[in-house]
């Protein structure tokens, strides 16, 4: 996939892929901090798990599907690492039309890295709840 | 001699000291306490919001901080203003720049508040009435629609508590 334009200090811009196609699938790792026990006794995402990063022009950390597949990684393996103990899927077109950008931003230690930029708002993070089906499923946990 | 009576009404024990002169047979010096007792809720509460605000930085895998303080302690605040004793604990989550939502889903019912900030909380709620939109409303000082919320919210969890037995 077709490097970045980074900004001067060799961040990535905010950016939409054209390489990114609509069908491609946006992974959104699950930390253990926004698993939840429910006061009706089911266990459940929160919505904050769809949430911007706190750094200037930062965007919603994701792996794109098909990177992880290009590069023969074991999906679990790949995702699974600290405590994350899960992780969903949305397609790229699905984010696009809710507003969102769907970016490549390969880390060091990450090749399938991408961005999701925009306004993460309270009905664009339960719209993106609602929307989004697992990838790697945490037994026993509610998506929505 | 000394007589202490306890009394536990759930929320207050009311404790009876009654110290009694055998020559004179009166209480001459009765004293009456009140120790209030923290509903459950906020026990549960306090113990998560120790553990959000001790979170080591980078905690998602990236930078995120720890829950901040000030924010913690301004969920305290909000929750005692708006929560009965018999408010079902909620459960709360960190936000990736300091900030936490406090949230209860409970029969059809959700609700959410996200505290981005010390009297700036982004609140939502979703019922059978309202739908999956549900009603979002931003509040700074004033919580009493909230607090209606949550009275609901708790009476259709008693009266599912009540069926459940």
């Amino acid at each position: 996939m077709t490097e970045p334009e980074r900004d001067q200090s060799g961040k990535v811009m905010p950016h939409d892929h054209p390489e990114i196609g609509a069908e491609y699938g946006v992974i959104r790792r699950i930390h253990a901090q926004h698993v939840i026990d429910a006061q009706d006794g089911t266990r459940r995402i929160s919505s904050m798990a769809y949430q911007a990063s706190s750094e200037p022009g930062g965007g919603m950390s994701v792996d794109i599907e098909e990177l992880i597949h290009i590069h023969g990684l074991q999906p679990r393996e790949h995702l699974l690492k600290g405590d994350f103990l899960g992780a969903v899927k949305l397609l790229a077109g699905a984010y696009r039309e809710l507003g969102f950008l769907v970016g490549y931003d390969p880390l060091p230690d990450n090749l399938c890295h991408g961005e999701v930029w925009g306004n993460f708002s309270k009905a664009k993070k339960r719209e993106i709840q609602r929307r989004v089906s697992w990838f790697v499923e945490i037994g026993g946990v509610d998506l929505a | 001699m000394t007589q202490v009576r306890r009394y536990d009404t759930g929320t207050t024990v009311v404790s009876l000291r009654d110290h009694r002169d055998a020559r004179r047979g009166l209480s001459d010096n009765a004293r009456l306490s009140f120790e209030r007792r923290d509903p459950e809720w906020k026990n549960v509460v306090m113990r998560r919001l120790a553990e959000l605000v001790a979170l080591n930085r980078g905690w998602d895998g990236f930078d995120a901080p720890p829950v901040e303080f000030h924010n913690a302690y301004f969920s305290v605040q909000m929750l005692q203003s708006i929560c009965s004793v018999e408010t079902p604990a909620p459960a709360i989550v960190p936000g990736y720049y300091g900030d936490l939502q406090v949230e209860w889903h409970s029969a059809g019912t959700h609700i959410e508040l996200h505290v981005k900030g010390p009297n700036r909380v982004e609140a939502w709620r979703s019922t059978d009435e309202t739908g999956v939109e549900g009603e979002e409303i931003d509040l700074s000082t004033d919580f009493t629609i909230v607090a209606k919320w949550l009275a609901d919210l708790t009476r259709a969890f008693r009266d599912d508590d009540r069926a459940r037995a």
